[in-house]
This record gives C-alpha cells, sequence and structure tokens, in this order.
C-alpha cells in the first residue's frame, strides 16, 4: 500500500499558527473592548466640539494625541467615537444576519418540504441581488441613522449562513435523524437543539468572525459614500471622505481612520483564521 | 516448478538491481523513525521479485527509496542502491531524472488518481518518450501509440486522446504499465498494482506485468501472497522494516521458515481473518 | 442543451422579474418624487404638471401594471436628472465601468497566479511568510481605503499618477490597482491551496516517476489543475466587483454606473436606478453563467462524461 507520508510537522505548525492568531486577535480584541468601554471620554475632548483655532493640528501636538481635523475637532475622540459606531453597526448587522440566516437555514434544511423550496429559491434570488444597491436603496427610504445602517446590512447578509447552515444542517440532520429516530422517540425540536445546532457551531463561528469584518468595511463604504451616518457624524468613513480635501496638507486626516478600519479587520481575520485552523 | 527453473536459469546473469544493507528513516533529531532495516536484495534480468508484508511493513518505502520518490522528511539513511552497476541512492536531482521513466519504470497502485484528471492519457506518455527519446511531438505520440497497443489496449490511437476517467480501471492500470515500459527500462518497479483492480481484471494485469518481465527485472510490492505466488520467482518477506524470510516462491510458500509467513500464509487461506502476532516476534 | 438553456432563461426572468418588483415597492416609498424634481420651492401647479408627466399621480398597483409594460418595451422612462432616456443614459456609463471591471480582473490575475503559484510550490523560507504576511494584511484593508492610500502615496506624495480623472493609461493605474489589491489575495490563497494540495497528489508522484523536473512539474502537471479549482472563486469575484466598482468610480471620479448610481440614489432618480439594478443583476447573471459553461468546458471530468466503449474485459 502505497503512503503519503503526512510530515509531523505541518500539524503541529498549524496548531501553532492557530494559538498564535487566536492569542493575537484575543489581545487586539481585548484592547479595542477598552476602548470601546472607555469611549471618546479617554481623549478628553468632545469629539463634536469645533475650535477653529486649532485646525488641522498635527499628530503629537499638545492636548490632542492624533491631531484636529479641519474644524479642529480632536481626531482621538472622533476615533473612539466612530470605534463605537463602526463596532454597533457590525455587531448588530452580524447578528441580525446571522439570527435570520440560520432559522431560514435551519428551516431550509429539511429537504423536501414546500417551506424549504421556497426559502431556497429567495436566498438563491437574494445572493444574486446587488448588495450595494440594495443597500443604497433602502437607505435612501429609511433615512440615515445607525439603525438603518443595522438594518440594511443585517437584511441583505443573511444568504452567507442560510447557505451554509442549510448545507451542513441537511447532512447532520440526515445523520442525526436517523440515529436518533433509531434510538428514541425524540421530538424534532430536541433534534435540532441537541445535536445539529451544536454540530454547526465550529463553522459557524468562523464565519460570524469574517462577517463581522465584512461588515465593518461594508458601514465604513456606505458612511464613505454619505450613506448611512449623518452628515458630520464622528464616523470612520465620514472622517475618511473628509480628508480627501486634505491629502496634501494634512495626511494624518486619512491615516488615522484608515489604520483603524485596516487594525480592526485584520482583528475579526485574525480571529476567523484561528478559529478555522484550530476547528480542522 | 516452473519457477524455479526460472531462477536457476538467470541465477547466472548479472543482478539489474543490488540492493545491499538499505536502511530509510523519517525525521531528525529525537523524532527518527526507521522505516526499513538493513534490507539486502539482488534482482536479475528476467527475474521477478515479490516483496510481502502487511501496511508498515516497510515495502512500500524500499520501492520508493529505490524509484527516487521518497515523501519529504524521509530519506535513506544508509546502504547501497545499485542499479546497473551504479550506485544510485545519493544521486543529484538531474541525475535522478534521467534515471526515473528510462531506466526505471514504476507502477503505482491506483491508477485513477495517479493519472492527471485533466491531461489525456497520452499526454504523459508522449512527455516521457519525448524527455528520455529525444523524439519530436509526432514520433512521441507515435512511440505512445505503439506502447498501447503492446498492453493490449484496444484502439490505441483513440484512446492516446481520452481522460482517465473514460477508461476502466483495468484500462488505466494497462497504460500505467505502457507508461513504465515505454523507454525499454531495465527495472520496473510495481506497487501494489492489482490492489485498486477487480479479482478478474487483475490477473490479466499481472499476467502483463509477468510477460514484461522476461527482459527485465521486476521489483513487485504487495501485501497479496496469493499475488506473489502467480507472478513471482523469489519472495521476501519483511515484517516492521525488516527482511523476516527470502527465497525463491515455490520454497517460501510450502516451506515458510519463519513464524510471520506461515502467519501470513494462513492469513491468506481466511480472508476474513486478521493476522496474529507473529511468534517470536520483536 | 436545451433543457439547459430553457432553465437558464426561466432563471433569469424570475430573477429579473423579482428584482424589478422589489425596486418598484421599494423606491416608491422612499420619497416624494416630485418634490425632488421641482425643487423646495415649486409651485403646487409645478408640482402636479411634474406628477401628471412622469405618472406619479395614479395609484400604486396601476403605476406598476404600466411599469411592466414599460419594461417589455425596454422603456425605463426618463431620468428624473436631465430628462434622457434613463437606459441610454445607464447604457452610455456601461462601456467606462466594464473598463475597469476589465482591466481589474486581468491584474489581479495577473497577480494571483504566479504569486499563488510560487507560495504553493515553496514550503517555506522567509520570503514566503513575509509574502504571505503581506497578503493577510491587503486582504483586511478595504478597498477603498487601499485606494485612498495609493492616491496619498503616487498621487500627492510622488505626483506619479493622476489622482482623478478618466483618460489616458496613467488614470487607468491606480483604480485598477485599488481592485486588484483587494480581490487578488483571496484568490493568490486560493492557487496556493490548490497547488500545494497538486504537488502531493498521486498524479505528481507519476509525473516525477517519469522524470519531469520541478518547473515542469509546477507549471504542467500542478497549475492547470488548480486554477480550474480556483474558476469558481473567480465568478462569486466579479459580484464582489460590480460592488467595489461603486466606491471606486466615486474616488477617482469615473463616470461609470457606480458613480451614477450614487449619484441617482441621492436624488431618488428612479428610473436611472432601475435601469442600473438591471443591467448590474444581468451582468452578474451573465457571467456567472459564462464562468459555469467556462467550468464545464475546461474540465475534461464534466466535459466528457461518456467513458470509452469498453470491452467486458480489461
Amino acid at each position: 500500500m502505497t503512503v503519503i507520508v503526512a510530515r509531523p510537522a505541518d500539524s503541529l505548525a498549524t496548531r501553532y499558527l492557530a494559538r498564535w492568531e487566536l492569542l493575537t486577535g484575543g489581545l487586539l480584541l481585548a484592547v479595542i473592548g477598552l476602548l470601546v468601554a472607555l469611549g471618546p471620554s479617554l481623549a478628553g475632548h468632545d469629539p463634536a466640539f469645533v475650535d477653529l483655532r486649532g485646525r488641522l493640528l498635527p499628530p503629537h501636538s499638545p492636548q490632542h494625541l492624533l491631531g484636529t481635523d479641519q474644524l479642529g475637532r480632536d481626531l482621538f475622540a472622533r476615533l473612539l467615537h466612530g470605534l463605537r459606531w463602526s463596532l454597533a453597526a457590525a455587531t448588530g448587522a452580524t447578528l441580525l444576519a446571522f439570527t435570520t440566516g440560520t432559522l431560514l437555514g435551519l428551516l431550509a434544511a429539511r429537504r423536501h418540504s414546500p417551506l424549504a423550496t421556497l426559502i431556497r429559491q429567495v436566498t438563491n434570488f437574494a445572493q444574486s441581488f446587488p448588495v450595494l444597491v440594495l443597500a443604497i436603496c433602502l437607505v435612501a427610504i429609511v433615512g440615515n441613522s445607525l439603525a438603518t445602517v443595522v438594518l440594511v446590512l443585517g437584511l441583505v447578509t443573511w444568504p452567507v449562513f442560510c447557505r451554509v447552515v442549510q448545507a451542513e444542517a441537511a447532512s447532520l440532520f440526515a445523520r442525526e435523524y436517523v440515529l436518533a429516530a433509531e434510538m428514541l422517540q425524540m421530538s424534532r425540536l430536541r433534534l435540532y437543539f441537541r445535536h445539529v445546532v451544536p454540530g454547526l457551531l465550529p463553522s459557524l463561528s468562523v464565519l460570524l468572525a469574517f462577517h463581522f469584518a465584512d461588515m465593518l468595511i461594508a458601514e465604513s463604504a456606505l458612511s464613505f459614500l454619505g450613506i448611512g451616518a449623518p452628515l458630520g457624524a464622528a464616523t470612520w468613513g465620514n472622517m475618511l471622505q473628509e480628508s480627501r480635501a486634505y491629502l496634501l496638507s494634512a495626511p494624518w486626516l486619512l491615516l488615522v481612520p484608515a489604520s483603524a478600519i485596516v487594525m480592526l479587520v485584520i482583528t475579526a481575520n485574525l480571529l476567523g483564521d484561528g478559529l478555522r485552523r484550530h476547528l480542522e | 516448478m516452473r519457477h524455479t527453473t526460472l531462477a536457476t536459469a538467470h541465477a547466472a546473469a548479472a543482478p539489474v538491481l543490488e540492493v545491499d544493507g538499505l536502511t530509510v528513516r523519517a525525521g531528525t533529531g529525537r523524532g527518527v523513525t526507521t522505516l526499513v532495516e538493513d534490507l539486502s536484495f539482488t534482482i536479475a534480468t528476467g527475474e521477478v521479485l515479490g516483496i510481502v508484508g502487511e501496511s508498515g511493513s516497510g515495502k512500500s518505502m524500499t520501492a520508493s527509496a529505490i524509484g527516487g520518490l521518497l515523501p519529504a522528511g524521509v530519506h535513506v539513511g544508509a546502504g547501497r542502491i545499485v542499479l546497473e552497476g551504479r550506485e544510485i541512492q545519493a544521486l543529484s536531482a538531474a541525475q535522478r531524472r534521467a534515471l526515473d521513466g528510462s531506466r526505471i519504470g514504476m507502477v503505482f497502485q491506483d491508477p485513477l488518481s495517479s493519472f492527471n484528471p485533466v491531461r489525456t492519457v497520452g499526454s504523459l506518455l508522449v512527455e516521457s518518450a519525448a524527455r528520455h527519446q529525444g523524439l519530436t511531438a509526432s514520433d512521441a505520440r507515435r512511440r505512445a501509440i505503439q506502447a498501447l497497443a503492446e498492453v493490449r489496449l484496444p484502439r490505441p490511437e483513440q484512446l492516446i486522446d481520452a481522460y482517465p476517467h473514460q477508461l476502466s480501471g483495468g484500462q488505466r492500470q494497462r497504460a500505467m504499465i505502457a507508461l513504465a515500459l515505454l523507454n525499454g527500462p531495465s527495472l520496473v518497479i510495481a506497487d501494489e498494482p492489482t490492489t485498486a483492480l477487480d479479482a478478474t481484471v487483475q490477473l490479466q494485469v499481472l499476467a502483463l506485468l509477468k510477460r514484461g518481465a522476461a527482459s527485465r527485472a521486476v521489483l513487485l510490492i504487495t501485501h497479496d501472497l496469493a499475488v506473489a505466488a502467480v507472478t513471482c520467482d523469489r519472495i521476501l518477506v519483511m515484517q516492521r522494516g525488516r527482511s523476516v524470510e527470502h527465497g525463491p516462491a515455490a520454497r517460501v510458500l510450502d516451506l515458510p521458515a519463519h513464524g510471520y509467513t506461515r502467519a501470513l500464509l494462513d492469513a491468506a487461506r481466511r480472508p476474513t481473518a486478521a493476522v496474529e502476532p507473529a511468534p517470536g516476534a520483536p | 442543451m436545451k433543457v439547459r438553456g430553457f432553465r437558464l432563461l426561466r432563471d433569469l426572468a424570475v430573477l429579473l422579474l423579482g428584482t424589478l418588483t422589489l425596486l418598484f415597492f421599494l423606491l416608491r416609498l422612499a420619497g416624494d418624487p416630485a418634490l425632488v424634481l421641482a425643487g423646495p420651492e415649486a409651485t403646487d401647479e409645478q408640482l402636479s404638471a411634474i406628477r401628471a408627466e412622469y405618472g406619479l399621480d395614479r395609484s400604486l398597483p396601476r403605476q406598476y401594471l404600466s411599469y411592466l409594460g414599460n419594461l417589455l418595451r425596454l422603456d425605463f422612462g426618463r431620468s428624473l436628472a436631465d430628462g434622457s432616456p434613463a437606459l441610454a443614459r445607464v447604457l452610455a456609463a456601461y462601456p467606462t465601468s466594464l473598463l475597469l471591471a476589465g482591466l481589474a480582473m486581468a491584474a489581479t490575475l495577473l497577480i494571483s497566479v504566479p504569486t499563488g503559484a510560487w507560495l504553493g510550490a515553496r514550503r517555506d523560507g522567509a520570503a514566503r511568510r513575509a509574502v504571505r504576511w503581506l497578503l493577510f494584511v491587503l486582504q483586511g484593508v478595504p478597498g477603498f481605503v487601499t485606494a485612498l492610500l495609493l492616491v496619498q502615496v503616487f498621487a500627492i506624495e510622488l505626483v506619479w499618477l493622476p489622482a482623478l480623472g478618466f483618460g489616458g493609461l496613467l488614470a487607468m493605474v491606480l483604480p485598477t490597482l485599488s481592485v486588484a489589491a483587494f480581490l487578488a489575495p483571496k484568490l493568490t490563497r486560493l492557487i496556493e491551496a490548490n497547488v500545494a494540495a497538486a504537488l502531493l497528489s498521486p498524479y505528481v508522484r507519476t509525473a516525477r516517476a517519469i522524470g519531469a523536473s520541478e518547473r515542469e512539474i509546477l507549471w504542467r502537471h500542478a497549475l492547470p489543475n488548480a486554477l480550474l479549482g480556483a474558476t469558481a472563486l473567480v465568478g462569486t469575484q466579479f459580484a464582489f466587483l460590480m460592488a467595489g466598482l461603486v466606491i471606486i468610480e466615486s474616488i477617482f471620479a469615473w463616470p461609470g454606473i457606480g458613480w451614477l448610481l450614487v449619484q441617482s440614489t441621492a436624488s431618488l432618480d428612479f428610473p436611472v436606478v432601475q435601469a442600473i439594478t438591471l443591467t448590474v443583476v444581468i451582468t452578474v447573471f451573465a457571467v456567472n453563467t459564462l464562468v459555469d459553461a467556462l467550468q464545464h468546458r475546461i474540465d475534461p471530468r464534466l466535459r466528457h462524461r461518456e467513458s470509452l466503449a469498453g470491452e467486458t474485459t480489461a
């Protein structure tokens, strides 16, 4: 029998990498959590306070750790405010998409019911729909606010979860159902919660992390385009948009929010990657 | 018996392959495992030597070592491999490449996965002929069709453009043998060539190998004593990386000297039973 | 083949109908277009005149029916912004977007394929780790942030390339790179994984057994298989691409449909938004279908389903 020798180094490296990714991601997450909890007050300034005499101060200026923007508003305070906004939006959207998608996915996992077929059709349709277009439309209808963004992003991205849950639950269900049917007269609900859902958790957790990263990016993109966040609000997307006029004179207006977004997304990606490697 | 007369007839010829004290190890430093230990044997032209053992016995590693296909992390720790009078265990990659496919031909176990699913069966043959015989594309193609015909494959001029999944298991294995014999190698190594095939097809493939053995040396690796009985002139039994028995096929099968061989034979007679640990095993 | 064609048409029809119905109802709820069109200072007469002209005073169901009827005649109405036919405006902007999409896709492939192959073949090394780390970071940077950073570096600081505008070869560089920087990491990692898997496969072992060099093995024996497995991702990346266009066009002021979409939604220009949605949906659908068909053509396992008429003996 021919043997392809599995190099022992490979699985070891994978485990170390997973551990490193999870540790770093977790550490960053803890720092972020701290910043969120402390909020803009950590900066010692009101993010909306306009001071036209202190415009466009570079970072490391006295009293302004990260400098000020074109209206003299403290960048650090605005950054922290934006952090809360982005996290709230991304968390809300992810949870909404997760709940909706998982529920629908579970319902659709039972192959032959008409409801399942319907859900699958709707999912197919929803996935083919240009996401950003729908998001823009919906926001135009309901207006600019955090709740809108959460609603929009959550309702537009649930197919991601639905598809995965549907596929995995179907196979889990087929396996577990046969087993349970043979052993006990277990109610279907119990079957779902005791057996199917736990089986889904590994891939769902990975998906959650990556979806969260996608929501972060989507929210800042929307706010960059002027959709979702009220004009002048301290969100990272807004800050990026406002920085465009000052790229030459005050590049930190761009770099501060840009670095923040990147850091947050990388954290989510680290956690997602680490989880996936860990669960392989 | 027919086996013995052939063996004695060829015993006088110089061996094509000489393996002397071969040791194969995996890993380095503290994590070293010895997969093959101090293995020695020879094969002459016209002979078929069968290495028999269970999985983990080291027989496949032996084949890989001779064929230059040891996986990463596995290396020849000691000993010599001499092919046609030339030591080959420590050749450079370029020197090795000149050998593989031209002086040594290999036949693998699972012909479906051993052929690239997105390339035609013939493309490998053409590539090998062009590389080792320096043929032009059209000449190489002619040679490839000829090779397919030599292994009794029907309509070889069509088959050469077929994809692996379009052939049956037996046809694929014949094509694999054609690939191995294409450039007239002096040594053919067949690693479990019939394990993935149906019983009816196995005999045909083995007959093909036996036919090919007439003008070269054949090393046959198998866990199946029946296969060895049908095909081999001599049998070497391996257990845990070491050779425990070695002799003419008839003698090994009828009068096994080692307890492990006896256990294998007994197991072969009762197909569902597992082999119990051999008495006197280390 | 015919059955597949019919099924495709049916899917497309359902998709379009559903999309447009959804849009119709959503957009009608968005606000009063007459006000937007006439401006806040408009008199009531001006408002009702506009309502009559654009059919905005009819009941909702009747609007819907006449709307569908118009669609079948490919009449998307007139843009509320300048009165030109909505579809024409969209189609005029279309080639610009296609150009960007095509360039970006080409750049992505040019980056991903060699890099993925190289990464998959090398198992270790400092260079490899560095590149993988770079890819990881790139994947975490949103497309528009990359665009802004690229503009900062190459247009503002170094003044090598123009920051804005559509026209001239140089103006295409930054937008293309921005999109490619976002698409490439995922594709590269997939190709890398596929190549690494292919290199461990039995058929590569066969290639080694006939004396192929490492370079031949990589390019002739492993890469074709790796790329085959990556075609599906290319299809989904295209959908991503369409979304990215919206932002990139806004940043670089390219007059494509993405930029048009943002303008039109902000001004509640229904006909144009509808037309854009329709064209995007059709494009994504067409690309997905093409990728599917491509896969069928290039994967021999799908192309040649029949086996050769074999005899019963092997």
